[in-house]
């Protein structure tokens, strides 16, 4: 277990070598023990072989010495063996196993061990000594044996020195495999080496521009096409994350500047406003305050009295207007940022309300070319409130005998409305007929409620959608073009 | 007799049947593993001569034509006085010689047809023909027949093999040329065994 533990704190080159390296040399090893077994064991029959066929020879030299009892003339054969130096005593037998010559000195003589399965038992469990027993015949009749024992130096030696031999081999084999393996190992290794430094270099210097060199097409080529994908995809998100930053602060920047702009211009407004409103309360209250004085004056003559009190009556009344409309135009600018949009057809909501107007301007025609499918952002009801003050607009200015032209048509990314009237014609300010409390209505047609808030209400509902509204003149003539224009959603 | 009496009986018999088998297989192991007897300690003089005579014939080499005109038989012949008893006859008679059955011939003393003694392989002379060997060897010649005899100088005055007594054990002479004369060849495993005599004299 500690051995294991210890094995997974290795580094992945050790590992390998270690893998790599026990695998060869347990191969190495084996082989090696087989070749020296196969070696021991071959060496073994070899001598054995060798016995077999000296006992053979010596054993058919000696058929007329066994044949004729001439045990003499076998001594002398069998000395031949005196030339082999491993040989330790041969005997011959008669065939009853009775004793007949001999060589060498014989332990203790047994005729019961002559014989080929007991010499081979012998010789398995002696393992110093080869007993060799062959039967010897003349015309297929057994007539004795022979047999030769022999010692194991000669093949001990052998061997040993083969041993020595394979060690050797053994050993230089291991070394070239460990070089080998050394070399081989970097295969697996060095890609997955290369990967941990890209990575550690990335988490250092946190640039995932970089990228590791893949040469693999394997398991390997793939963890590191991984890799280098997931850093491709961080750089991405990387960069992607600051184009939105960078945007965002563009952003903030211009939105900063809007508002700067429009605190200005709300300051001028307030500024303006505040004018307007003491010029206004002080022409009511000055109206208010003469008429008061004259029925002072006059109040005996109660007819006097009423036109006074009807003219006192009606500053009042101005002056209510005038406050109505204040806190009606405050009240819609702080509230239009807050209300819900929604996608809508903008050609199709046109088309729907100007039915309403041929109702109620039963006078006035209308020439209708709106497009359908133009889909902006934008709450119904203000875009409503919007058309209703530019045809109020335009009714109240136009020629009743000329149609009013009503059209909602694509431009670019863009939905535009465009209201055409023929009648009164624009200031040569045309931006400042969208300021509050500005009025350029003929006297004829002007009532004591309207104060210039209709075109004011557009402009603040145009912005409050994204977009703009502006005005020209027709190039007709006489007449005004109020156009407004609105982002569409998608402009496919 | 109860049943667990007869069980118990023959269980004991069981058990002796077994002992008696395992002794049984005992001993035809241990004939199978020693060897059979056959060597010539105990026999008489004659009978190993009688012995040694027709053992020749397993050392021995006959031309090709008296191998085609033997009557499939190896005939021994005896001439004259035989020292072999009947049951020594009686069992040589069983044994082959070359792949032969062994026959045994006995020849009065006396002239034998050339056509008889041509058909012998192994001629063993008797002591009665000693007086008469330069006749029958006159007969013998060209005839490749074994002449053995234990007739003392037999080799020296033509015979082939001559066996005799030394120190209680039988030895042989052995004539190489008259064998050559003959046409038959002589294993060396015997030459080395026997006193060589060539030309009358001792090698």
């Amino acid at each position: 277990m500690n051995l294991f533990y210890t094995f997974t704190h290795w580094s992945l080159k050790r590992k390998l070598m270690l893998i790599m390296m026990t695998t060869c040399c347990t191969a190495i090893i084996l082989m090696a023990l087989l070749v020296i077994v196969n070696q021991a064991v071959n060496s073994q029959r070899a001598i054995q072989q060798q016995l077999i066929t000296l006992a053979d020879v010596l054993g058919s030299r000696s058929t007329g010495a066994l044949t004729f009892d001439d045990s003499d003339t076998a001594i002398e054969i069998l000395d031949a063996l005196a030339l082999k130096s491993n040989i330790i005593y041969a005997v011959i037998e008669r065939a009853n196993g009775n004793y007949f010559a001999s060589f060498g000195d014989i332990p203790e003589y047994n005729a019961n061990h002559t014989n080929e399965f007991l010499a081979l038992l012998q010789s398995i469990l002696l393992a110093n000594e080869i007993h060799v027993v062959r039967d010897i015949y003349l015309e297929k009749e057994r007539i004795g044996s022979i047999r030769i024992v022999s010692n194991l130096d000669e093949l001990q030696g052998d061997v040993l020195n083969y041993m020595v031999l394979v060690a050797m081999i053994s050993i230089t084999c291991i070394t070239i495999t460990f070089f080998i393996c050394t070399r081989l190992q970097k295969l697996v290794s060095q890609p997955i080496l290369n990967l941990q430094k890209a990575m550690d270099s990335v988490s250092e210097n946190k640039d995932y521009s970089l990228r590791v060199a893949n040469a693999e097409e394997n398991e390997l080529g793939a963890l590191v096409d991984g890799f280098n994908q997931m850093l491709q995809q961080i750089q991405f998100r990387d960069k992607r994350l600051a184009e939105h930053s960078m945007r965002l602060e563009k952003t903030v920047k211009a939105r900063s500047l809007q508002l700067t702009v429009a605190n200005k211009k709300r300051i001028l407004w307030l500024e303006s406003m505040a004018r307007f409103l003491k010029h206004e309360l002080k022409n009511s209250s000055v109206g208010i305050k003469t008429s008061l004085d004259l029925i002072e004056r006059h109040n005996t003559e109660k007819d006097k009295v009423d036109v006074y009190l009807g003219r006192a009556r009606k500053s009042m009344a101005n002056m209510n207007a005038l406050l109505q409309s204040a806190g009606d135009a405050s009240n819609l600018e702080a509230s239009l940022y807050k209300e819900e949009q929604k996608p809508l057809d903008f050609g199709a909501t046109v088309i729907n309300h100007l039915e309403v107007y041929s109702s109620i301007y039963p006078d006035i025609s209308f020439d209708i070319n709106c497009q359908k499918g133009l889909v902006i952002l934008g709450n119904e009801p203000r875009l409503i409130q919007l058309l209703d003050k530019l045809i109020s607009n335009a009714v109240e200015h136009c020629d009743h005998c000329a149609p009013i032209e009503v059209s909602v048509k694509q431009s670019l990314q863009q939905a535009q409305l465009i209201i055409n009237d023929k009648g009164d014609g624009l200031p040569e300010d045309k931006k400042i007929i969208f300021d509050l409390f500005v009025s350029f209505r003929n006297p004829e047609r002007k009532t004591d409620e309207n104060f210039g808030l209709g075109l004011y209400i557009v402009k603040l509902i145009a912005e409050s959608h994204g977009g703009q509204v502006t005005a020209n003149d027709l190039n007709t003539g006489t007449g005004a073009r109020f156009e407004v224009t609105l982002q569409l959603i998608n402009p496919n | 007799m109860t049943v667990k009496q007869n069980f118990l009986i023959s269980k004991r018999l069981n058990w002796s049947i077994r002992l008696q088998g395992i002794i049984l297989l005992t001993i035809c192991l241990s004939c199978l593993i020693y060897p059979t007897a056959g060597n010539t300690d105990g026999l008489d003089k004659a009978t190993l001569k009688a012995l040694y005579t027709y053992k020749f014939g397993k050392f021995s080499k006959w031309p090709k034509e008296k191998v085609n005109l033997s009557t499939k038989k190896f005939e021994y012949c005896i001439l004259g006085s035989s020292p072999f008893s009947q049951t020594t006859m009686n069992m040589m008679m069983g044994k082959t010689v070359q792949g032969l059955p062994l026959t045994i011939k006995v020849f009065g003393s006396g002239l034998i047809p050339e056509e008889v003694l041509s058909a012998c392989h192994i001629l063993f002379i008797g002591q009665s023909e000693k007086y008469r060997l330069s006749i029958l060897f006159s007969r013998l010649k060209n005839l490749a027949v074994l002449t053995v005899s234990d007739i003392r100088n037999f080799s020296y005055q033509g015979g082939m093999i001559t066996l005799i007594e030394d120190e209680g054990k039988i030895r042989f002479q052995i004539n190489p040329i008259s064998l050559q004369q003959a046409g038959i060849s002589m294993s060396s495993k015997i030459m080395e065994l026997a006193e060589i005599i060539e030309d009358g004299q001792q090698l």
